[in-house]
């Protein structure tokens, strides 16, 4: 124990005045010659023994009185607790998570969020640190960064810097991030403070054991950093929250010139209707005409877009509902729609025949283009192009369409093979319909360069039933129609096909079909090969967290005979798509071609196909890549992305000081460099939501710059507005898996801290203790005047 | 020795104007203002009663004979002195006199009112005795209803109170057996003695007949116990008994023992039909034998 005014101390000897006060009135006394003494003598005699025992504790009270007042200003400290000297410097760690949760305001009436407490907490905290001492500071939509330690000024810099665009927190991550912080300071006294608002999402089972494992690690640690979570996230469930949890897109791709319905969902958390809100969709940050709406309590609603954008290019649809609730960020939602010009397909006729509906594709082109076909006005959202099997390589040359469409092409060898391959390489899709000319041999093979060889999703096998009549025409004769089972619902694009219970396919009579045998082996051997190589495929360069190659080049059914063969299958294949039907697309082998359900399957399968390969809203966290192409469609409407960067590619000129640049949230404009080999602008990771606008700046020989710009649209998951606290004794036990204690009170964590580093301070006990024993004082003074008469 | 040497002039008249009345009729060798429970030769005619076997012949009234031819006897109220005997404590504890009480101790007080009781007896040609005592019997005048006789008696009380130590129920029974016939006894003492004792030697008083009256003398100090800090007190009956203690302390706890006290000597007189009154002595004797006075008149 110690004493921070130890002078103060002696005032403890003032416990000799009332001892001599007692001993000098002992000494003195009146004498009075008593009569009744016979009536004294027995009280005395009764009382004797206890009035002593009470005098003598009076006098031991009023001695300790002047000790303890004594002690109070000498202010003692236990020191029992003490780990290290208390002035040694520290190392303070601090792990925060800026997810969008902890901009949630508890206070509504001040408007505090939980960050802003924290902020005002940190402040004050690395304000009463010394210049000796060092901070980290961790945020958790940044844990990967390398920790750096910095003063205390820079410290608060970084803490009001702090922002809550992050979405769900790896606690087992943050805590990670921070132990290995630790041990990386500078001194030998470490403080790790986990700073979050503890969702519940975050301390899952998983984040359980890896706790414990860590405890492990912890242990083995020279100096193991002192653990506390300071919660500043209670009582979630009462906060009344309405939020934008999702915008989708229901037409498989958004082209120019046609409307695309969009969907969003808005929530409400409030036990209370809320009523009248204002709901307006926005365009490119245009706002539309405004919608009211009213929310039932703890129910969600939707609302739907109907919207035709005519440019191509990425576009931001965004949906804001104005309420003053808890948590404000999420009152308003976007995501990027990539519009695509017109869907270029061309159709490779393997049986051309000059009459009407008998050749291979014309009900395909049909379909594929309903309104050209009709003689009305309205654009098609595919224009196709049918061409004899001689004519492919010339028209590839001529143009590169979006999907190429192979109709009961006998054989595919040579240059237009490796044409074919290279055009899914490069993000093609390849559609491969089935027909009574097909060499199984040579589809069967493999594809594309020795390097980047690949099979079709599904190996030909047999045929199997008979063919409907020479004539085409299935109701001539009547062989056994086969049943068709249902599209998979996996595969959204067919949803607008009908559910299941509807079966859209059940009028569909197939009597004949080829046995498509799912070639599995390949994508096994592409996991393995990723995995021995580490490196990632190319379409997960865009996404850190995407599944590995081997899932991804998994083959999907799309649809089924009701006995389970497969009569679509699609699967990825370089940075394209191959998808592959059992039957020709006329009515050679099925009725397919002659239902309603043909227009609009074909439809979405190419609008699908066609406009599925670009990721334009990406989770907050992640990191992404954006293409140059992107660019040039703004120079070039009409030129397609990869004949411009074959042809005219700014790059390639040196001369030409072209530029990128990047702006997000509320950063400034920041320049970036394209990576040299894929062309691409590439965002490692994001730690903060929002739209972030990518921009080229081309010089023009009169001076001037031709500016040309994509975006992205980085949104953090709909979970965060999901307020719900973690239980407390969940938590508790993650803690007490890291030997951490968890706090509430920032005063109450300091408080402990300082007993940890300083002892306990004892004056408030001790001046309790005076108090006590004041009234004692009091009394026995007056039980001593009422004694024996009890 | 004169009696206004116990008693100022004012306190003398105020005596001289009372009215002692005996409660109950005592006997006494001289006709008086107090009655005789024995028929006699008296002036004032009580009845008349027939005449039985047995009766004096001397008591016939023969007018009343002579008128109705039947014989009944006169019978008249006798007046006897009232024989009283004063015993007053000279114990040492008697010798006690607080502030509130002029310098006058219970003994002091205590000779006063017996000197005011034996001028106002001897007045009324009552006879009146002393007996005083501590352990022990000290002083003995027998009644007498000569008014010379006053001198001895004052000059029994002034002698100085002794510092012995009080045996009440010892001294009692031994007075008991001096007191004679039967008449009044009139006890002034603090009482500060064991109750039980006490009450058996009233009981045997009360058992020959006697009346008795109790005046307890007690000082102020004695009654509320007014003592501060550290006091040390001495017993005025045993030089080396003396307890040094925080008067404040033990006050409560005395007061109690007081009332035990108090309440027992109480008991001790109604059980045995003795009256008790207990004067502080900071309260002038008169006014407090006055109200006696009253009392027993009203009661008689």
């Amino acid at each position: 124990m110690t004493l921070l005014n130890g002078l103060l101390a002696f005032g403890a000897l003032a416990f000799t005045v009332p001892l001599a006060i007692h001993l000098l009135f002992r000494s003195r006394f009146r004498t009075v010659d008593w009569g009744a003494m016979h009536l004294l003598d027995t009280v005395v005699r009764v009382n004797r023994r206890r009035i002593q025992l009470l005098h003598l504790l009076l006098l031991l009270l009023r001695c300790l009185l002047p000790v303890l007042l004594a002690l109070c200003l000498a202010r003692p400290i236990l020191t029992g607790f003490q780990t290290l000297p208390g002035d040694a410097p520290q190392s303070l760690i601090i792990a925060i998570d800026d997810s969008r949760s902890m901009a949630a305001r508890d206070e509504i009436d001040t408007g505090m969020s939980r960050m802003s407490r924290l902020q005002q907490d940190l402040a004050a905290i690395i304000g009463s640190l010394s210049r000796r001492d060092e901070v980290i500071v961790i945020r958790a939509s940044d844990v990967e960064s390398p920790a750096a330690s910095m003063g205390v000024q820079e410290a608060l810099r970084q803490v009001q810097k702090l922002t809550t665009e992050y979405g769900p927190v790896d606690l087992d991550r943050l805590v990670r991030a921070a132990v290995e912080a630790s041990s990386n300071s500078s001194h030998p006294q470490r403080r790790v403070i986990i700073a979050s608002d503890f969702q519940s999402q975050m301390v899952h089972s998983g984040v359980l054991d890896s706790l414990e494992r860590m405890n492990n690690s912890l242990s083995s640690m020279p100096i193991r950093p002192v653990i506390n979570f300071l919660n500043m996230g209670l009582d979630s469930d009462q906060l009344a929250n309405v939020s934008v949890d999702s915008i989708d897109i229901e037409s498989p791709a958004v082209v120019a010139g046609r409307n695309a319905r969009y969907t969003a969902r808005i929530r409400s958390s409030s036990d209370t209707p809320a009523r009248d809100l204002r709901l307006v969709w926005s365009v490119d940050g245009q706002p539309l005409e405004p919608r009211t709406i009213t929310i039932p309590p703890r129910s969600s609603i939707t609302s739907r877009l109907s919207r035709n954008i005519e440019q191509v290019g990425v576009h931001e649809i965004s949906l804001a509902v104005e309420n003053g609730d808890a948590l404000l960020p999420d009152n308003r939602r976007s995501i990027a729609v990539d519009v695509i010009r017109e869907v270029s397909v061309l159709l490779v006729d393997g049986k051309p025949s000059n009459k009407p509906l008998e050749g291979e594709t014309d009900y395909l082109a049909i379909a594929l283009s309903p309104f050209a076909f009709g003689g009305q006005d309205q654009p098609d959202a595919v224009r196709t192009s049918v061409i004899g099997e001689q004519e492919l390589i010339p028209a590839l040359d001529e143009k590169v369409p979006d999907v190429i469409i192979l109709a009961n092409v006998e054989k595919v060898e040579g240059d237009a093979r490796q044409r074919i391959s290279e055009f899914v390489n490069d993000g093609g899709s390849l559609v491969l319909f089935d027909g009574d000319r097909i060499d199984v041999e040579s589809y069967n093979g493999d594809w594309g360069s020795e390097d980047s060889s690949w099979p079709l999703p599904a190996a030909l096998g047999d045929i199997t039933g008979k063919p409907a009549n020479d004539s085409g025409d299935p109701d001539a004769t009547s062989p056994a129609a086969l049943p068709v089972g249902n599209p998979n619902p996996l595969y959204t694009p067919w949803n607008l096909l009908g559910s299941e219970d509807q079966r859209p396919f059940a009028d569909v009579e197939i009597y004949r079909y080829r046995k498509l045998i799912p070639n599995v082996s390949f994508a096994a051997d592409s996991e393995a090969e990723s995995a021995g190589n580490n490196t990632t495929n190319d379409d997960t360069l865009a996404s850190p967290a995407s599944p590995p190659a081997g899932e991804v080049n998994a083959v999907t059914n799309l649809l089924t005979m009701a006995n389970g063969d497969p009569i679509a299958v699609s699967a990825r294949r370089g940075k394209g798509r191959v998808m592959q039907f059992a039957i020709p697309c006329n009515t050679a082998w099925s009725s397919l071609p002659m239902r309603l359900v043909y227009l609009p399957m074909v439809q979405q399968l190419v609008l699908d196909l066609a406009g599925s390969r670009k990721q334009a809203t990406i989770e907050v966290g992640r990191g992404f890549a954006v293409s140059l192409d992107e660019f040039a469609s703004d120079i070039e409407p009409d030129a397609s992305p990869r004949s411009d960067a074959a042809g005219t590619n700014t790059l390639a000129n040196p001369e030409q000081d072209v530029s990128y640049s990047v702006e997000y949230a509320s950063e400034p404009e920041t320049l970036i460099e394209a990576t040299d080999d894929d062309r691409e602008l590439l965002i490692s990771s994001t730690d903060v939501g929002g739209t972030y606008v990518f921009r080229k700046t081309t010089p023009r020989k009169d001076g001037k710059s031709e500016i040309s710009s994509t975006l992205r649209v980085v949104e953090v998951p709909a979970e965060e507005s999901k307020l719900r606290d973690v239980e407390a004794a969940r938590l508790t036990a993650a803690a007490n898996l890291i030997d951490a204690k968890v706090y509430t009170d920032m005063q109450d964590l300091e408080s402990d801290d300082r007993t940890r580093r300083f002892g306990r301070e004892m004056w408030r006990w001790l001046l309790i203790g005076l108090l006590v024993l004041m009234i004692g004082e009091l009394l026995l003074q007056q039980r001593i005047s009422r004694v024996g008469a009890a | 020795m004169r009696i206004l040497d116990l008693i100022t002039p004012k306190d003398l008249s105020r005596v001289a104007k009372l009215q002692m009345l005996a409660r109950q009729v005592v006997e006494g060798l001289c006709s008086g203002r107090h009655r005789s429970p024995h028929k006699g030769f008296s002036v004032e005619f009580k009845e008349h009663r027939p005449y039985v076997r047995g009766d004096e012949l001397r008591d016939l009234d023969w007018k009343v004979f002579a008128k109705s031819d039947r014989l009944y006897i006169r019978e008249f109220e006798e007046d006897t002195n009232l024989r009283c005997t004063l015993v007053v404590d000279r114990s040492g504890s008697m010798r006690y006199s607080g502030d509130r009480s002029e310098g006058r101790s219970k003994y002091e007080y205590a000779q006063q009112l017996a000197a005011s009781l034996a001028y106002l007896m001897l007045g009324q040609q009552d006879t009146v005795g002393l007996i005083t005592f501590d352990d022990d019997l000290r002083e003995q005048l027998p009644p007498r209803s000569r008014p010379s006789h006053l001198r001895a008696l004052l000059t029994a009380l002034a002698l100085d109170g002794s510092k012995r130590e009080t045996d009440l129920g010892g001294v009692f029974r031994k007075i008991a057996s001096k007191l004679g016939r039967r008449g009044l006894v009139i006890i002034i003492s603090d009482a500060m003695g064991d109750t039980s004792s006490i009450s058996r030697s009233l009981a045997h008083i009360r058992s020959s007949k006697h009346e008795v009256l109790f005046f307890q003398i007690l000082d102020p100090d004695e009654v509320d116990f007014p003592f501060s800090g550290r006091i040390q007190f001495k017993d005025l009956e045993q030089a080396d008994n003396e307890h040094t203690v925080e008067a404040v302390s033990i006050r409560e706890a005395y007061l109690k023992r007081l009332r035990e006290h108090e309440g027992k000597l109480r008991d001790a007189c109604l059980t045995n039909k003795v009256d008790l009154i207990r004067l502080t002595t900071d309260r002038p004797f008169a006014e407090a034998l006055h109200e006696y006075l009253a009392l027993r008149r009203r009661l008689r």
